[in-house]
């Protein structure tokens, strides 16, 4: 029998390769990343690009210079309130806070960009920097799209 | 395109690769080729004349069937003595030896194409394995 491996074992070689290529086809798509980042600079105002990356840091640079709200606002709540205490790290305090800055919905984090991020992590009072930290443009990818499985795989079981 | 269509289309196209390994690369045929050479001369070494060594070649097959006018102690030797089969037997890579004027001479035999399909489709799993273990798993991130 060992003849016989040793015989076949180009083929065989072969097929493990063809079995590592079909894994990588099948498997390795759905656990990458390109998915989200796309989902998610789709709906956002800014940062499609090197360009729009750049064109936000001036704004805010002049923002700051000027004194004045470079970024006025997050886009308004398109629909009812989501419940924001499914994402994980954020309590009913933290969403009271996301309140104030009108963040309602899990479509407002997910289409936030990384400056506004930066902008709203800093005036997040005693939760500064938990929205970079916790990662919850990320979860709020998964879960405006209820996505839950998708949820549960990368950040673990939901809360609320 | 479901994950169970790519592997199905994955294992498909190893049968296929097997198939034209055994076949058309002629891999099938040149080792039942060697394999007969090699049970001629063990055949050889026995000095017993009239001993014909014959592989299945339609389909091709690792079964070998003898033939001749050996007697029983000839054919399966005696105790630490070798007979002919058992010197054929001894050759690596034959599966089965048979005596044409024995009943279990029309016996079913297992294709080599069967053989060699079953290896590459185990080594096809193998590597698919291989393949989920490196990106198919899901890997929890933090907030465990």
């Amino acid at each position: 029998m060992w003849t016989v491996a040793q015989d076949n074992l180009i083929l065989l070689v072969v097929a493990v390769l063809i079995g590592l290529a079909v894994a990588l086809w099948a498997f390795r798509k759905s656990g990458s990343r390109a998915d989200l980042t796309s989902d998610r600079r789709s709906d956002g105002p800014e940062g499609n690009g090197l360009q729009d990356e750049f064109a936000a840091a001036a704004q805010d640079v002049a923002g700051e210079i000027l004194g004045v709200d470079a970024h006025p606002s997050v886009p308004g709540p398109s629909g009812p309130p989501d419940n924001l205490r499914l994402l994980k790290g954020v309590g009913p305090k933290m969403v009271a806070q996301l309140n104030e800055f009108g963040i309602t919905r899990f479509d407002q984090l997910a289409g936030l960009t990384e400056t506004e991020v930066a902008l709203l992590d800093k005036r997040m009072g005693a939760f500064e920097g938990r929205i970079a930290r916790d990662r919850l443009v990320e979860q709020s990818c998964y879960l405006q799209r209820d996505d839950k499985d998708g949820f549960e795989a990368k950040f673990g079981k939901l809360g609320g | 395109m479901p994950r169970v269509h790519k592997a199905i289309i994955g294992l498909l196209l190893t049968l296929v690769a097997a198939w034209a390994w055994h076949g058309p690369l002629g891999h099938g045929e040149r080792l039942i080729d060697r394999l007969q050479r090699q049970a001629e001369q063990k055949v050889a070494g026995t000095e017993l004349t009239g001993i014909g060594v014959r592989f299945s070649r339609d389909p091709l097959a690792r079964t070998v069937t003898l033939s001749g006018s050996a007697n029983d102690l000839q054919r399966e030797g005696l105790g630490s003595q070798m007979g002919v089969s058992d010197h054929v037997r001894a050759v690596d890579g034959v599966s089965e030896v048979r005596w044409a004027d024995e009943p279990d001479a029309g016996r079913r035999i297992v294709p080599l194409l069967l053989e060699t399909s079953a290896s590459a489709a185990l080594a096809y799993l193998i590597g698919l394995g291989l393949g989920w273990l490196l990106w198919g798993r899901r890997r929890r991130e933090g907030f465990a």
